[in-house]
């Protein structure tokens, strides 16, 4: 138990330390900016800063590896997964992938994954328990990664939302990958933990750093590669709902895969005062900010804090749902 | 807005945890004569349970989005006579 303690301990503060020293660096060096929209000045913000957290990421589960060399593969795989899918997002931050390209490439990352063996297919359902599916899980792997990652991308609309809210969903993980006695999980969620809160304080409102594509795919695909090695998909489902409901409604609006650039009709508006606006043109995508913003315009803080309370909402249900599946499974 | 969107979640979870136990107690169990007819049809109504599940979703989020834009605006033109 000491060990597993210690683990965790090294690995959220090894990803805490070097991802809140190395997003400014790479946030300068890298050079690429971005213009964020939702404020009236209109202030340019070094974007990919996300490299950040692959950084600390890559360096807390190297120091994990060192502590618990038993758990390498697993290890591995996690980071190759979430390297690949960050490396996907450097190309598409440095020259704009299309909105097919993305998903596919970012499928791509549950590579390590399936090459390293480090998934089971006999994953836990609520109210059921432990179900065989041998041949199909390896063609629903790409789906666990791509999903998440692009979910999360969405979600990475206004200063804070993306660490923030996806603090919450990993801080859930690491709680039940412990009820499920995966302690492995648990220190990878906890180095990822330890990434994202450092990483918070550059992107809360007012952002100084953006974490661009290179960083919101590698935290998508790091949760995706969680729910597959630590055995969670139904728990990461239900703790991503908000997530996945926000690409749901935008997909379905429009009505096929779409880049934010594509869009003519953009779903929120920004008013004189500063507030946020829904757009009442029937041709906008319907996304989660929008649907927030229906009941009457919000500073971008308070609709990022509505963005907080969804996901601990879906992570409360998330831990219900772990339960539901414990009292089926002796894990 | 909070209670909205906070039922649509619950909703879902409700429905979601609902639609893994029908089809894994009612679809996954069924046996027509011929193997193969007994493959599509437990696909073929597991798929049709999803598909409903996403339509009611969609249809309840897009019915409360409007509705509450509807409200908004109701309200607003009272206020200013």
């Amino acid at each position: 138990m000491g060990t597993w303690l210690l683990g965790f301990a090294i690995a959220f503060l090894t990803g805490l330390f070097i991802t809140f020293m190395a997003v400014p660096f790479v946030a300068k060096k890298t050079g690429i900016t971005g213009v964020d929209i939702h404020k009236l000045t209109k202030p340019v913000i070094p974007e990919m800063g996300g490299l950040g957290i692959a950084v600390g990421l890559t360096v807390a589960i190297s120091m994990s590896y060192i502590l618990m060399p038993t758990a390498g593969l697993k290890f591995a795989a996690f980071l190759f997964t979430a390297l690949i899918a960050g490396g996907v997002g450097v190309i598409d931050d440095l020259h704009t992938l299309g909105p097919r390209i993305k998903p596919l490439l970012t499928a791509m990352a549950c590579l390590p994954i399936l090459l390293l063996g480090t998934y089971s297919s006999h994953p836990y359902l609520p109210l059921i328990g432990r179900i065989r599916l041998t041949i199909v899980y390896p063609f629903l792997l790409p789906f666990a990664v791509a999903i998440p990652a692009n979910a999360v991308n969405m979600m990475d609309v206004l200063n804070g939302a993306m660490p923030a809210t996806c603090s919450i969903v990993i801080g859930t993980l690491l709680i039940c990958a412990i009820l499920f006695n995966q302690y492995e999980t648990a220190i990878m969620c906890a180095a990822l933990l330890g990434c994202l809160l450092a990483f918070y304080y550059y992107n809360r409102y007012p952002a100084r750093v953006f974490s661009g594509d290179a960083g919101s795919l590698t935290v998508g695909a790091s949760i995706g590669a969680l729910a597959s090695i630590g055995r969670m998909e139904v728990v990461a489902i239900v703790t991503l709902l908000p997530f996945i409901m926000n690409a749901f409604y935008g997909l379905t609006s429009i009505g096929r895969l779409y880049e934010h650039k594509e869009i003519v009709s953009r779903p929120i508006q920004l008013l004189e005062t500063g507030q946020l606006a829904a757009s009442t043109n029937p041709n906008a995508p319907i996304t989660l900010t929008r649907i927030i913003l229906a009941a009457g315009p919000l500073r971008e803080q308070e609709v990022v804090k509505n963005f907080l309370i969804l996901t601990m909402v879906s992570s409360f249900l998330a831990l219900v749902t772990a339960a539901l599946i414990l009292v089926r499974v002796s894990v | 807005m909070k209670a909205g969107l906070i039922g649509i979640i619950v909703f879902v979870w409700v429905s979601m945890l609902f639609g893994l136990w029908a089809i894994w107690k009612f679809v996954v169990p069924l046996q027509l004569p011929n193997p193969v007819l007994s493959g599509v049809a437990q696909v073929s109504l597991g798929a049709g349970l999803v598909a409903l599940w996403l339509w009611a979703w969609r249809k309840i989020t897009n019915t409360y989005f409007w509705q509450t834009i509807k409200k908004k605006k109701q309200d607003t033109a009272r206020a200013y006579g």
